[in-house]
């Protein structure tokens, strides 16, 4: 008896599974997706690099750049927790399959008196890949 | 320094020593192998009543330990291991891979010593 | 005269490559020999690269199913080398998150089992329930299979009340379901004919054999690191040993079964004691010392050593994983048994052999 139970019961129910590329779920509020940089407030102090335990981040303080490797980040947020001026955030947008390998920040410094007028560097659109 | 921790001295005190331990009960839980002076260091950990007991015995260099597997058969995993990975060569194992438990002909020669 | 078959290191029930060389005689395994190194990584000296922080992260990628524990074990751990004081919701939310690491496990396990005797559609449906869990670990960590909810000084991520709800949602429509397939695995007249009396281990043989987890304590001995002091908060949520005492595959499937509603159990008492408060401590300096810590895994217990010498590496890390303790007692559970049986035999004992390698 207990069978046939199932049986009607499976009949009846919609699939447990989804599908796929026609039906995509929303990604929860809590994952983490990927890791968004503002470069407004880098002081390129390092510190991500540092903490990153797959050494995906690099900060370059002679080109004034920001990189970080897609492919090598295990999104633990080290450095989103690390970051002393809060400029790292966790996204909770899936990263797309096959994107860049690396995404690289141009950081426009403005705390600094001595190197002449901050360039406008103007950061080449951060968040997208 | 671990807790309930007794050094041995001579190879023939720690065979002993372990078959004392069994005969009293106790379970065999792991080896670790520690560099240490040149040559390493052995805490054998054993098990009874969800109290560890801790066995050190610093192995010489170039000396062979013997092996506890004729005690414990499943000390001849771990003993296998450390001789892939250190290079030490233990005297009486039950089955000896000779080295080439996780390292093939061609890898690198004991990777952690 | 015997015959060699080599099992594995590829084969339809094993998710992951272990070989066993089989002597059989006509159809009767009378040797074995199992032979590792496909997954060697050397994730010990790999640490020599990494600060003690860091390091945290490799130990959970050494296995995926059970990699929340694996990370919870290093950082207390290397609590134990800094003296240092967790604090208690801290202590709670590694509990419930544990905790839920094993539901998933177990689960997992019953289908890879029901699988490998050809049970197909239990197999779906204890993955099809095994998914509900992994989207509450998903929503609770921030990820599906490596939580990274453990570092060293508390936990990463707080519970809200949301949360909580959404657990204790998740679990009251998991039980049912678990006694659904409960039912298929303890009284199913063909799934008991299949594992039945089949590779016996008896109490001595399991304990001398230095055994771990539900492959010891489906043999009777009722050894669990949940119940001794490294772990003391386990205590306080009335935790109790399963044992099952015939020691062959069918009480070692029991033991796990159980072990799921003791699983349960344990989360919601977690969750109705969960203390107010902070959920890290700051920890400073560098590691000295050395120290062993256990935990119970789904698997059996683990074994961390961690040395620090005053700098911000660890001079050494040692993992002895369950299934490494396991896997000798293949050699002596596999001789008698039958080549068609020799497949459920190998899933009972839960082989990972990413564990077992490291």
């Amino acid at each position: 008896m207990g069978m046939l139970n199932l049986v009607l019961s499976n009949i009846s129910r919609k699939p447990a599974t989804r599908l796929y590329p026609f039906e995509i779920r929303e990604p929860f509020k809590e994952f983490k997706g990927r890791i968004v940089f503002n470069p407004e407030n880098c002081i390129l102090c390092g510190i991500c690099q540092k903490k990153c335990p797959p050494d995906a981040i690099s900060v370059t303080k002679a080109d004034k750049t920001w990189e970080l490797n897609l492919f090598r980040c295990i999104m633990c947020t080290e450095c989103v927790n690390g970051c002393p001026k809060g400029c790292l955030s966790i996204s909770n947008e899936r990263p797309k399959t096959g994107a860049k390998e690396t995404v690289k920040v141009v950081v426009p410094i403005v705390d600094k008196p001595k190197a002449d007028s901050p360039k406008a560097a103007s950061s080449k659109a951060a968040s997208s890949k | 320094m671990l807790e309930n921790e007794v050094e041995i001295k001579s190879s023939s005190e720690l065979v002993k020593t372990v078959e004392g331990l069994k005969n009293d009960g106790y379970r065999y839980s792991t080896m670790i192998c520690l560099k240490a002076n040149d040559g390493h260091d052995l805490i054998y950990i054993f098990e009874k009543d969800n109290k560890l007991k801790n066995l050190r015995y610093f192995v010489k260099p170039g000396e062979k330990p013997k092996s506890m597997s004729g005690i414990y058969l499943c000390a001849l995993l771990i003993e296998n291991e450390y001789q892939d990975l250190f290079g030490l060569t233990f005297e009486g194992l039950a089955i000896d891979y000779k080295g080439h438990l996780y390292l093939t002909p061609n890898s690198p020669k004991s990777p952690l010593a | 005269m015997t015959t060699i078959i080599p099992f594995g290191p590829q084969h339809p029930v094993l998710p992951e490559p272990v070989s066993l060389k089989l002597e059989l005689d006509n159809d009767v395994v009378v040797g074995v020999l199992p032979s590792l190194g496909y997954v060697h990584r050397g994730l010990e000296k790999f640490i020599d690269t990494k600060d003690y922080n860091q390091t945290t992260y490799i130990c959970e990628r050494i296995c995926g199913i059970c990699s929340a524990l694996h990370g919870i074990t290093y950082t207390k751990s290397v609590e134990k080398l800094f003296n240092a004081e967790v604090p208690e919701r801290a202590e709670y939310i590694r509990v419930i998150v544990g905790e839920l690491n094993r539901v998933h496990s177990h689960l997992l396990w019953l289908g890879l089992f029901a699988d490998g005797f050809g049970f197909e559609s239990l197999f779906y449906e204890c993955w099809k329930y095994r998914e509900s869990v992994l989207d509450v670990l998903e929503r609770i960590t921030g990820n599906r299979v490596i939580h990274s909810i453990s570092k060293v000084g508390g936990v990463s991520r707080d519970l809200t009340k949301e949360h909580i709800d959404m657990i204790l949602k998740m679990l009251d429509t998991l039980e049912p379901q678990i006694k659904d397939i409960e039912k298929v695995f303890v009284n199913n007249y063909t799934v008991k004919k299949r594992t039945v009396g089949l590779a016996t281990m008896s109490k001595q043989l399991a304990y001398e054999a230095g055994t771990a987890g539900p492959t010891l304590r489906g043999s009777g001995n009722a050894i669990d690191v949940r119940e001794t002091e490294d772990w003391d908060i386990y205590r306080d949520l009335g935790f109790k040993t399963v044992v099952e005492k015939d020691g062959d595959c069918y009480s070692r499937t029991k033991v796990r079964v159980k072990e799921l509603y003791e699983s349960i159990k344990l989360i919601r008492n977690a969750i109705s004691k969960l203390p107010n408060g902070e959920i890290t401590t700051p920890i400073k300096g560098f590691p000295t010392g050395e120290a062993i810590m256990r935990t119970e895994q789904p698997r059996g217990e683990v074994v961390y050593y961690v040395k620090g010498n005053g700098t911000k590496n660890l001079e050494r890390l040692k993992i002895r994983t369950p299934t490494f303790a396991n896997i000798p007692s293949l050699l002596l559970t596999l001789p008698g048994v039958k080549l068609a049986d020799v497949p459920i035999v190998v899933l009972t004992i839960d082989p990972c052999i990413s564990c077992t390698e490291r």
